[in-house]
């Protein structure tokens, strides 16, 4: 309670050991369940490479039409053509790309059985948006896209289950039994990247793929992404779209259809929310807070009578600073700050643990990332700036809510009762 | 000129049964640079008229006046302020904060007071504590003092804010002979030489014989004043 708490705090943990140490895991172990929580929801919208420009980026993934009169609605992702037209060439984007959903695929090379990768179908743009490392070769090129080449890049596990060395450009890997030529290989991403990650990627434009569709002229497998100069070119950007969607809808009325626009491209956050028929759904983002809440509140309210039972035995000790002239403010703010530190040691305790978990039990916490490999999480990617800032708030707000009742009620105690309270 | 005025002061304590009555219409003044012993049996309201004029407690009628100023009404922050400024407390059995160093614990009104540098602090505690013939133990905690020692640091505190008024509740009676007689003749070189108007509350009637006055209660009531 004088000017160097950390001695006071230090005494106390020395002479009521239990309480303190109790306090303290108690308090890491509130952090950690609800850094995980945080985490969880972090990898999905934190930068990392390959998805460096998460930040920067907005993403295009489905359209919704539907019949003016009566209730016929559809929804999917895009045909090229369509994709092109709402999200290509955008005067105030710095890339565009066109992209397919991940998935699963046989692939090989000759004489061998096939083993199951993902797969990727991309544009040469791609490789100017998620910035993979690549180990050998190169991305694709422009010539190659508009040729429509049977042209791969390989993640370096492929690459070495297949060839035995990452060195395989030139070779050739057959996917789905049809032979591409390997032009790149690139480090293996974490599925956590989860637009940008994949085992092989293709181009789009190879097998016709550039009219590929469902049927329709315009639904089919395409998604986009739109990489700005700065996040503060979303709202041009999105000016930009909103003419494209007005003539698009114009045209859809002539076939007595309308776009329905429920606002893409969205940011990082809600591209993964994004359901193709309707609105982001934000209510994952309500869900979140009340579990922060809960996750905070449980843990503080025992802590409490820990806070409580501290400052029963300080009571004397109060009642001598305010008989020198601390003043009940001053009294709450000293066992704030007091009670802060100890938040603070277990809050880093706890997120210490936090990322120990997330790097080593991946596969637990990160299970909606589940493929066919293991989530690749790497230190980067868990811990930042928004993790580091987000943990202390929760510190933070775990010490007023642990401490804000005892430092009260301590400070509103008469001080002739604290005095002769007699445990100094 | 009378820097303690108590006027018709009565405390009553309530609880949900009983009544007790601690002080009744109790009246009278201390000059400044005075030293006045209260005296009566236990539980005869004396560490609660002490707590009274020290600003700790409020009396339930009558009023205390210290240095002119009206007491009644003041804030929390307020009465904080004017015990910082006008009141050392020394208590009988020390009441020293074992978490912190001689030093520290002697430094503590002055960080309450503020806008006091830190130099300057350092530089009162250490004459302070020379004062009181313990600069050698600044840096050693409660737990590694005698009780005499204890209560020189006590005073140190107590006089550091350099406060008129020194409220003593009973300070020699957790020591013996000799370390009594040291804090008493600390206590009389701070009256005498420095001026400062204690109120001491004893059981010793020795002790007592040698201050100015002596204030006898029985029950709550004053019943001498010589």
């Amino acid at each position: 309670m004088k000017s160097n708490h950390f001695s006071q705090v230090l005494y106390e943990m020395k002479h009521q050991p239990v309480i303190g140490i109790v306090t303290v895991i108690g308090t890491a172990l509130a952090i950690f369940l609800i850094m995980i929580v945080v985490m969880m929801h972090l990898v999905t919208i934190v930068p990392f490479s390959p998805e460096s420009n998460r930040d920067r980026t907005l993403y295009g993934k489905y359209i919704n039409i539907a019949d003016i009169e009566g209730d016929g609605s559809s929804s999917a992702s895009m045909t090229y053509s369509i994709a092109k037209r709402l999200f290509g060439d955008l005067e105030s984007a710095e890339n565009v790309s066109y992209f397919t959903d991940t998935e699963t695929t046989d692939i090989s090379v000759v004489g061998s059985t096939p083993s199951i990768r993902s797969r990727k179908n991309v544009d040469s743009d791609f490789w100017k948006i998620f910035d993979y490392e690549f180990i050998h070769g190169r991305p694709f090129s422009e010539e190659e896209f508009e040729a429509g080449m049977h042209v791969a890049i390989v993640a370096e596990s492929v690459a070495r289950e297949m060839y035995n060395t990452s060195d395989v450009c030139g070779q050739e890997i057959l996917v789905t039994q049809i032979p591409y030529k390997i032009v790149g290989v690139v480090k293996d991403a974490s599925p956590l990247a989860s637009t940008a990650f994949s085992d092989v990627f293709l181009l789009i434009s190879a097998n016709d793929g550039l009219n590929r569709n469902w049927s329709s002229e315009y639904f089919g497998p395409y998604h986009c992404a739109i990489l700005a100069g700065s996040s503060s070119d979303f709202p041009k950007i999105r000016e930009e779209i909103q003419v494209r969607k007005n003539i698009f809808n114009n045209e859809l009325a002539k076939d007595n259809k309308r776009y329905v626009d429920h606002g893409s491209p969205f940011i990082q956050e809600y591209a993964n929310i994004q359901y193709s028929n309707g609105d982001p759904d934000t209510s994952a983002k309500t869900r979140r807070y009340v579990i922060y809440v809960i996750l905070l509140i449980v843990p503080a309210i025992n802590l409490s009578s820990m806070t409580q039972s501290r400052l029963r035995r300080k009571m004397s000790e109060i009642g001598v600073r305010r008989a020198y002239g601390c003043t009940r403010w001053r009294i709450i703010k000293d066992v704030l700050v007091e009670n802060f530190i100890v938040t603070i040691a277990g809050g880093i305790l706890g997120l210490l643990l936090c990322l120990f978990f997330g790097l080593f039990y991946s596969d637990m916490v990160f299970t909606e990332f589940a493929t066919s490999k293991n989530a690749d999480i790497s230190l980067s990617m868990l811990f930042n700036w928004q993790v580091f800032t987000i943990a202390l708030l929760f510190c933070l707000i775990l010490n007023i809510l642990s401490s804000g009742i005892p430092a009260w009620r301590a400070s509103r105690v008469d001080p002739v009762t604290a005095i002769n309270s007699r445990n100094i | 000129m009378s820097l303690i005025k108590v006027d018709g002061v009565s405390k009553m304590y309530r609880t949900s049964e009983i009544e007790t009555l601690a002080l009744e219409n109790v009246n009278f003044t201390i000059d400044e640079g005075e030293f006045v012993s209260v005296m009566g049996p236990s539980g005869c309201g004396k560490s609660t008229l002490l707590n009274i004029i020290g600003l700790l407690d409020r009396p339930s009628k009558g009023k205390v006046e210290i240095a002119g100023c009206q007491l009644e009404g003041m804030s929390d922050r307020q009465l904080a302020a004017f015990r910082n400024f006008h009141i050392g407390f020394i208590f009988q059995s020390f009441h020293l904060i074992q978490s912190l160093s001689v030093s520290d614990n002697v430094e503590l009104p002055l960080i309450y007071r503020g806008g006091i540098s830190g130099k300057e602090r350092s530089r009162r505690v250490k004459e302070v504590l020379e004062r009181v013939g313990l600069s050698h133990r600044a840096d050693h905690y409660p737990s590694q003092l005698s009780g005499g020692q204890c209560q020189r640091v006590a005073i140190a505190r107590a006089i550091i804010g350099n406060p008129s008024i020194i409220l003593a509740d009973e300070p020699t009676g957790n020591l013996d002979s000799k370390m009594s007689a040291e804090i008493m003749g600390i206590l009389h070189r701070l009256n005498k030489d420095e001026g400062r108007t204690i109120l001491m509350v004893t059981h010793n009637e020795e002790q007592a014989s040698e201050t100015d006055r002596v204030l006898r209660f029985f029950d709550g009531r004053q019943i001498t004043n010589c």
